[in-house]
């Protein structure tokens, strides 16, 4: 991992059930349009953002996929996701999308240790 | 050192969530439903001790847990404590 990046967004709600996951996909967005450098965390139940055969869901539901699919546009390709939450979530890497990387518990606390502003979803 | 503050209880997602983003020499701030934590003094963020944990009073007194707190002696802040706790940290992060 480079040094830390500019912000930190952490995602930890699901698709579909609330707006916190488009909320924070928006933030990262807002963030890299400025120039900014994100990396997005996806921990607990945020990791079913990442599921590659998501669908629009019943009419009037956004999908959230295609924003997940566009992050990439804005230049933000740190998608983590903590080991402990597939195991969890019993979520194989090949059930998400490309460009996931997977962190250890180590590695998701030292996440937070650095002096960089998080937002938290 | 970060300032995370809690608000939901100790058996909720963000609950185990925190846990792995805590790092030594942090403060975990529980606030509102995570007060509840007063209860459950063999929590595992009451036995660790690399990091702070204290528990919001006027919550706490709002929920009648005032003296359970005492009795477990568990750590407790004002508000005023609050406010103290936001200027000494680098920045504070909620887990709703």
């Amino acid at each position: 991992m480079h040094a830390s990046e500019d912000f930190l967004v952490v995602i930890r709600h699901a698709p579909h059930n609330a707006s916190w996951l488009r909320e924070g996909l928006d933030a990262a967005l807002v963030a890299a349009a400025f120039g900014q450098s994100v990396r997005l965390l996806f921990m607990g139940e945020g990791a079913l953002a990442l599921c590659k055969k998501q669908q629009a869901g019943a009419p009037g539901q956004k999908a959230s996929l295609p924003t997940i699919d566009m992050l990439e546009m804005y230049d933000i390709d740190q998608l983590n996701v903590p080991e402990r939450t597939l195991n969890e979530l019993n979520l194989g890497l090949e059930s998400l999308v490309d460009g996931v990387s997977t962190l250890t518990d180590a590695q998701v606390s030292a996440l937070f240790s650095q002096n960089r502003p998080i937002l938290n979803f | 050192m970060t300032l995370h503050i809690l608000t939901t209880a100790p058996t909720s997602d963000a609950a185990r969530q925190v846990e792995q983003a805590l790092n030594a020499g942090d403060t975990l701030l529980l606030i509102e439903a995570a007060v509840n934590a007063a209860l459950n003094p063999q929590w595992s963020c009451w036995t660790q001790s690399t990091y702070t944990v204290l528990l919001l009073e006027d919550d706490l007194v709002a929920r009648g847990l005032g003296d359970i707190a005492k009795t477990h002696q568990l750590a407790t802040v004002n508000m005023d404590g609050f406010v103290a706790l936001t200027e000494q940290h680098e920045q504070s992060v909620t887990w709703y």
